[in-house]
């Protein structure tokens, strides 16, 4: 089973590579996690910044949050890969099990497959974040930002980026390959015309996200009541915020779908915008997965430029008795925190993408027949490639609405409950929303549709109409 | 006999794959002419070159060297843009299987080809094509999705579709390979009644002697060139000569 295993790596690369990219990019940012603090550490030990306590406690605090969120968001999306390259490897699966392969053990010999590729990531991620990591100690160095300090670059703590990956490969791969075992060695003969993704639709359970969304509210809005009074309401607030949007995770395989049809309705009427509206839907869970990621990093982005920006107008207001000074390193500080979180995010946006892409091309790659068909009745190149730019943005823009939306509501509910108590504020006031920022989700999401959509349109395209006519 | 007029014509066709040593020549040298309103069945053993003849046919494919030519214009010197256009409006097409897109009903699937050109079809058209759906004894399923269909159902699908946009040719490639034969026989009389009502050109490719019985001639490949072309004939002489070229090579 082991050399059937390794055949795959040798076989196929490329099917892995979209998890090993994941993998290495969560690795880099648990490096420079660990690589931040402990040469904060050293740069208090030689007295240079010691009243950066605080700076160094939030870094870890915030550091490690979302090191949380880029390792959830990289569950979903490897998880999601494993799924689909399964999918692609249906035909050839059938044909174990009809020579007597155990469907359990198939399933262990992905396991190891994760295993194989989580290993490399998290080396290869460990490696690339203490590069970035002492590149940029040496830079603030040389710029006398940090004293010269002795940092050695090791510390036993770093094989952890490593065992995570490997925990979180291993894990999302035995659960992205839970249909192996439900493949018929009857499919090795495969008459089928598309049968092979629709067992994915199965093992939704939205109910248990719908009760921690109810849960989640209702904290929330009992730690806004509460922020009315002392901003300790935050402490209620939130893990109601946190929980309420974990449920809406779980549930965007029932939530999602409905945002992408109204999206898709916004393309028109021409047949490739109807074919790419009825693909983004066709798997509505499969779609879901690959826009969740993107929904999460938008969130978090909105979020914390929302609550601040409230903070900046509510708290601007009554800074402005303030001596100038103060004021200024608030908002000096204010700054550096969203610049630290600004990339942060960047690491959880950055995998979302890598899903995306890979869910596009892999949704390209199982509808050769089709697209071959639709080129034999005249489907022409550009439309080709308009369907998969279509069905590119659909994913993209719906992701980042959905964000903006939550992101705003969620950034109104913090700022509502830390400043409302203040006798100078003094009660509610309405969300203020960064138009910039509004209007840098949708361009990212646009850039981000076509960018993710280059390499699966390079593919469709390239399908000849006689693959329509190809009996396998 | 009265459809003498050419649906499609070549000249000199050939089709070379691969090169230097692994050079495999699938078609050499063949002239022919497709006429409209008849059922011309092209037969053949695998691999002799009958599917890569339907492509270069329906422009799905270009030729190494030869012409095909729809009235004076040859569509081997035309551009992907063009050639798209051509099938779209000038040839309709049935496949053995994965004929429909699955994603759309039955009526979607019919009208595809207008809804890729961006075209919307006059009253009149629509009658007619609901006349043409009404035949085929698909007016209750226009709603349904493929997935909801049987094999048979699917087929007359695909040639409500390609009968929708009035094409110059049919192309029915092994449209019975996944029916039973009663069903499959159902199909067949449908291509056939296409070729007498509405002088419709449609060219069966297909390995099947019953089958190919129902067309009004028959095109023999083997070895990448025609070696018979006999009118209308049934399925046991047509089953001997599929023999006697099996045997001759």
């Amino acid at each position: 089973m082991i050399r059937l295993t390794l055949r795959e790596f040798r076989a196929a690369p490329a099917q892995h590579v979209a998890t090993l990219i994941v993998t290495t990019i969560g690795a880099v940012l648990a490096t420079i996690v660990i690589e931040t603090d402990r040469v904060l550490g050293s740069q208090s030990a030689v007295g240079g910044f010691t009243q950066h306590g605080f700076v160094r406690l939030l870094l870890d605090v915030l550091g490690s949050v979302f090191l949380f969120v880029a390792i959830f968001v990289s569950c979903i999306v490897i998880a999601n890969t494993f799924g689909i390259v399964m999918a692609a490897r249906t035909r050839r699966i059938a044909l174990l099990r009809l020579l007597g392969a155990e469907g359990r053990a198939l399933r262990r010999g992905v396991t190891v497959e994760g295993v194989i590729v989580g290993a490399a990531g998290g080396l290869l991620g460990t490696a690339l974040g203490v590069g970035v990591a002492s590149g940029l100690v040496s830079a603030l160095t040389a710029a006398g930002t940090f004293l010269p300090a002795p940092s050695p670059l090791w510390t036993p703590l770093l094989v952890a980026p490593t065992l995570v990956a490997i925990a979180t490969t291993a894990g999302a791969a035995w659960f992205g390959s839970r249909h192996v075992a439900a493949v018929t060695p009857l499919e090795a003969t495969g008459l089928g015309q598309e049968a092979t993704l629709t067992e994915l639709r199965r093992g939704s359970r939205p109910w248990l996200g719908y009760g921690c969304i109810a849960v989640g509210l209702l904290l929330l809005i009992a730690g806004v009541a509460i922020g009315a009074r002392t901003p300790f309401g935050l402490f209620v607030a939130a893990p109601g915020g946190a929980l309420s949007f974990l449920g809406f995770v779980l549930a965007s395989n029932t939530v999602l779908p409905p945002v992408l049809r109204l999206v898709g309705a916004l393309f028109g009427g021409s047949a490739p915008a109807a074919l790419a509206r009825a693909n983004a839907l066709r798997h509505p869970a499969r779609s879901a997965r690959s826009a969740v990621g993107l929904v999460i990093g938008v969130t978090l982005v909105t979020m914390f430029s929302v609550a601040s920006a409230c903070f900046n107008t509510e708290a601007g207001a009554v800074a402005a008795g303030a001596p100038p000074a103060q004021a200024a390193s608030d908002a000096a500080f204010v700054a550096l925190v969203l610049g630290v979180l600004g990339v942060l995010i960047g690491f959880s946006l950055a995998i979302a993408a890598v899903g995306l892409v890979n869910s596009l091309s892999l949704s390209v790659l199982q509808r050769r027949r089709e697209i071959g068909l639709l080129r034999a009745l005249g489907l022409d190149r550009r439309q080709v490639r308009v369907m998969v730019l279509v069905e590119s943005l659909q994913l993209t823009i719906a992701g980042g609405v959905v964000g903006l939306v939550l992101g705003i509501f969620y950034g109104w509910a913090a700022a509502l409950t830390a400043l409302s108590s203040d006798h100078h504020i003094g009660g509610y006031f309405p969300p203020t929303i960064p138009v910039p920022l509004v209007v840098l989700v949708v361009v990212a999401s646009a850039v981000l549709a076509v960018v993710a959509s280059l390499a699966p349109t390079r593919r469709a395209t390239a399908v000849s109409p006689v693959v329509a006519l190809a009996v396998e | 006999m009265s459809g003498s007029r050419a649906a499609v014509r070549t000249e000199g066709l050939r089709k070379v794959y691969g090169s230097g040593g692994t050079e495999v020549t699938a078609l050499r040298e063949v002239n022919l002419v497709i006429e409209s309103a008849r059922l011309t069945a092209i037969m053949g053993p695998s691999g002799s070159g009958k599917s890569t003849l339907m492509h270069l046919l329906a422009g799905l494919d270009r030729p190494s060297s030869g012409a095909v030519w729809y009235d004076d214009v040859d569509i081997t010197g035309l551009d992907d843009r063009r050639l798209t256009a051509l099938r779209r409006t000038e040839i309709g097409f049935v496949f053995q299987a994965f004929n429909l897109v699955p994603t759309l009903t039955v009526l979607e699937n019919v009208l595809l080809p207008f809804d890729l050109g961006g075209v919307t079809p006059d009253r009149a058209r629509l009658d007619w094509i609901h006349e043409r759906i009404a035949e085929l004894g698909l007016t209750t399923m226009l709603e349904r999705r493929p997935h909801q269909l049987s094999g048979g159902q699917q087929q007359r699908v695909a040639i409500a579709r390609a009968l929708a946009i009035r094409p110059r040719l049919i192309f029915a490639d092994e449209p019975t390979g996944n029916l039973d034969s009663r069903t499959g026989r159902g199909v067949l009389e449908m291509l056939e009644s296409a070729t007498r009502v509405h002088d419709q050109a449609v060219v069966l490719v297909t390995h099947d002697p019953v089958a190919a019985a129902h067309a009004d001639r028959v095109l023999f490949i083997s070895d990448g060139a025609i070696v018979h072309d006999v009118e209308r004939t049934d399925a046991s002489t047509l089953s001997e000569m599929v023999l006697d070229l099996a045997v001759d090579r």
